[in-house]
């Protein structure tokens, strides 16, 4: 009985005039947003690796100077490109794409591409997780809108219960066609878009990406089941197409528009950004720790001078204008860590609260599984940044030991050469494997799952209720 | 000697909604290769009792039984021994005739060949031309005909017929009414509830009259004309009126 009505329904649907112009207008889009996702990450990787390129150029073209003046004209780090940005740029345009690894300061990342779109770019952005979040939905609901306030405007629900159907299988007969449809159209769409981006990144194929790519199309898999489920309980709460119609408008309004919208000006409310211009004065201020305290200067003048020996800095076996700087920068790091420390507190407050609104909306916790298993979420920048503050340590700490140890009588008039330079490894920071972070995202994927859970189970209390009503009604 | 088994048989049903009663008290036999047409009034209670047999409504009293089984306690097992007619039987207009067919004979479990299907279409008197062509184009005489198919794809040994003839042309209401006759032949026990004196005579075995949710009269359709039915049934509708003004002046 099952399978003579997915049958069935799967035929009606195949015979919508609509569901054909539907199935056009989403291959056209999804062609539309792989091009142009091509055409931005063809650009993207180019600019980045010129950058890339000029940098190193420049680094190993300097010349001749001393340590610590090399250390302030310093090197770039670029984020790493990820092969799924294509399908999900995430927050990439708005994070900042290199960070400055100068001395004495942790910069934070600069160059984002949102300052460099044109005013058009501040609409939206036509990517594949824009439209499999916010357009897919609303094709299946007006797909299915009439699934079941059809059949009952048409008369033919009373005629299936009399020919001894059961509600189960009614409510599984409708999900399965529309499910059946949707996955066929979902399924090569996603191979498409997953297939240019992977062809766009000079990255080679990893484990770690196919298991990402794995992860997130079961994500959107589960998002689309639940629109599904959704647009059959609609239209079981309705009696005529054009209620459900409106009905299931409504509601993709406000599970695709409103609820993200409104959940992010909440987080916002509630944990304001900080102000700029007072985080520039903390991380300026973390700089200075050292050279505004005299007492401490002092201090540590008199343990080295302890530590060797000697009554005099010119005694000193190393150059201890050197040795200061990098007291100074390990001085440093906890005032950074502090600063940033308490940036990071405030955007996981700012998700805490996005995460709470997941359960008026599966459109949120999916966007931060599509973003997270993209690598093109805050999580993977952090751990860019945290990376690239590591790497800018060693990189001073190396510079201003080179300058301790070899200045001897020159000094400040000290200089290193190419061959110092060239014992710097370039910044290199692989995307963080999904076995190591992949813990922050249970709480979105389990948001997922109850969404599927509460709205199988409240589509088929919906159907319930309308074969109750129909029969009822008679 | 043969012996007929009752397929629908109503005992003592009773229904009422609110204060309103729609049925009461009502019992009734339909063996099988036997045509009862309950004749009455809108509101006479012969579509309540329709629901009932259908088990869409539960019985306040009584029970209703179809080839033995107690609907209330197993709808399904009811159901799938009946077939259900109503008065425009509703098909999916995106579906062709055969296509219809062919999914309400799979819902029976049946897997009957494109062929078998059409040839049922044409015994319903469907015409062959009209078979691949979309339900959404069919006149309520074709979509009856189609119904008349289903009903016989089932192999239902009960068919229930909710006012199946109005608004259908003289023609076609006979054609459905020869097909009725048919299904009786074949064995099956039909229920049909008319307002329709003359095709009540032509089509049923036994006319029950209801008035105002009560069967007040069983009729050997055969040994009556159309007209003495009628008599008979104004006589009946003239003293329910007469008791139910008695009842309100009290």
């Amino acid at each position: 009985m099952k399978s003579a009505l997915i049958r069935k329904d799967s035929l009606v649907l195949r015979r919508e005039f609509l569901l054909k112009a539907l199935l056009a207008a989403v291959i056209a889009l999804a062609l539309i947003s792989v091009m142009t996702g091509l055409q931005r990450e063809r650009v993207f990787l180019h600019e980045r690796a010129e950058a890339e390129r000029i940098d190193k150029e420049v680094w190993m073209g300097q010349g001749e100077r001393n340590p610590h003046s090399a250390a302030h004209f310093s090197r770039y780090a670029f984020r790493p490109p990820s092969p799924l940005a294509l399908l999900d740029p995430g927050t990439s345009d708005f994070a900042g794409l290199a960070i400055w690894m100068e001395a004495h300061y942790q910069d934070p990342a600069v160059f984002r591409r949102a300052e460099d779109g044109g005013e058009l770019s501040r609409y939206v952005m036509l990517s594949p997780a824009f439209l499999l979040l916010t357009a897919a939905p609303l094709l299946i609901f007006l797909m299915m809108h009439a699934s079941v306030a059809g059949e009952r405007e048409d008369g033919t629900l009373r005629q299936l219960l009399a020919a001894g159907v059961r509600r189960g299988h009614f409510f599984v007969g409708k999900f399965r066609a529309g499910w059946d449809i949707t996955m066929l159209v979902y399924t090569p769409i996603f191979l498409l878009m997953a297939g240019c981006s992977l062809a766009a990144s000079p990255a080679e194929l990893s484990a770690d990406t196919v298991f990402r790519l794995l992860a997130m199309y079961v994500a959107y898999a589960a998002y689309l089941s639940i629109s599904v489920a959704v647009a059959i309980g609609v239209s079981a709460l309705c009696r005529t197409r054009q209620a459900a119609f409106l009905a299931l408008a409504g509601v993709w309004a406000v599970m695709t528009v409103l609820v993200p919208r409104f959940a992010t000006d909440v987080g916002t409310t509630l944990t304001p950004q900080p102000d700029a211009r007072q985080t520039e004065r903390d991380l300026r201020a973390a700089a200075m720790v050292l050279s505004r305290d005299k007492e401490r200067q002092q201090q540590i003048k008199d343990d080295v001078l302890a530590r060797y020996g000697v009554e005099d800095e010119a005694d000193l076996p190393i150059n201890y204008s050197a040795y200061r700087l990098q007291v100074s920068e390990e001085l440093s790091i906890p005032e950074f860590e502090r600063v940033y420390g308490a940036l990071e507190d405030r955007y996981r407050a700012q998700e805490g609260v996005l995460r709470w609104f997941s359960v008026l909306s599966p459109t949120i916790a999916t966007a931060s599984l599509s973003r997270g298993m993209a690598a093109t979420d805050r999580v993977h920048q952090r751990a860019f940044t945290v990376s690239a503050e590591l790497h800018r340590r060693d990189m001073i700490k190396l510079l201003n030991e080179d300058y301790m140890h070899n200045a001897g009588d020159a000094g400040s008039k000290y200089t290193a050469d190419e061959a110092l330079w060239a014992r710097f490894d370039d910044f290199d920071h692989p995307i963080p494997g999904l076995v190591s972070i992949g813990g922050r995202y249970i709480a979105d994927a389990a948001l997922l799952l109850m969404w599927l859970c509460i709205a199988m189970l409240a589509g088929y209390g919906c159907v319930r209720r309308a074969v109750a009503t129909e029969a009822k009604a008679a | 000697m043969t012996s007929t088994k009752n397929m629908l048989e109503a005992r003592g049903l009773c229904k009422q909604f609110g204060p309103t009663v729609a049925l009461e008290d009502f019992s009734l036999t339909v063996p099988e290769g036997e045509v009862v047409c309950l004749l009455g009034a809108n509101g006479a209670g012969k579509t309540t009792t329709i629901n009932l047999f259908l088990g869409f409504l539960q019985p306040d009293r009584g029970e209703a039984l179809v080839g033995g089984i107690d609907v209330a306690e197993a709808p399904f097992e009811a159901r799938r021994r009946l077939a259900y007619l109503p008065e425009s039987v509703a098909l999916y207009p995106k579906l062709t005739g055969l296509e219809n067919l062919s999914f309400f004979d799979q819902l029976a479990g049946g897997s009957r060949s494109p062929q078998d299907l059409s040839k049922l279409l044409l015994d319903a008197g469907f015409p062959k031309e009209a078979h691949h062509r979309r339900a959404a184009t069919y006149s309520k005489g074709m979509r009856q005909k189609v119904g008349i198919a289903i009903a016989t794809a089932r192999q239902a040994r009960a068919l229930l017929l909710d006012e199946p003839l109005s608004g259908l042309d003289p023609s076609a209401a006979s054609t459905l009414g020869v097909q009725i006759g048919k299904l009786r032949d074949d064995g099956c026990a039909v229920m049909m509830a008319t307002h329709d004196i003359f095709r009540a005579k032509e089509v049923g075995d036994r006319i029950g009259i209801m008035m105002h949710g009560k069967l007040v009269n069983m009729l050997d359709a055969a040994s009556l004309d159309a007209r003495e039915i009628e008599q008979i049934y104004l006589e009946h509708l003239r003293e329910a009126d007469a008791s139910r003004h008695q009842e309100h002046a009290l």
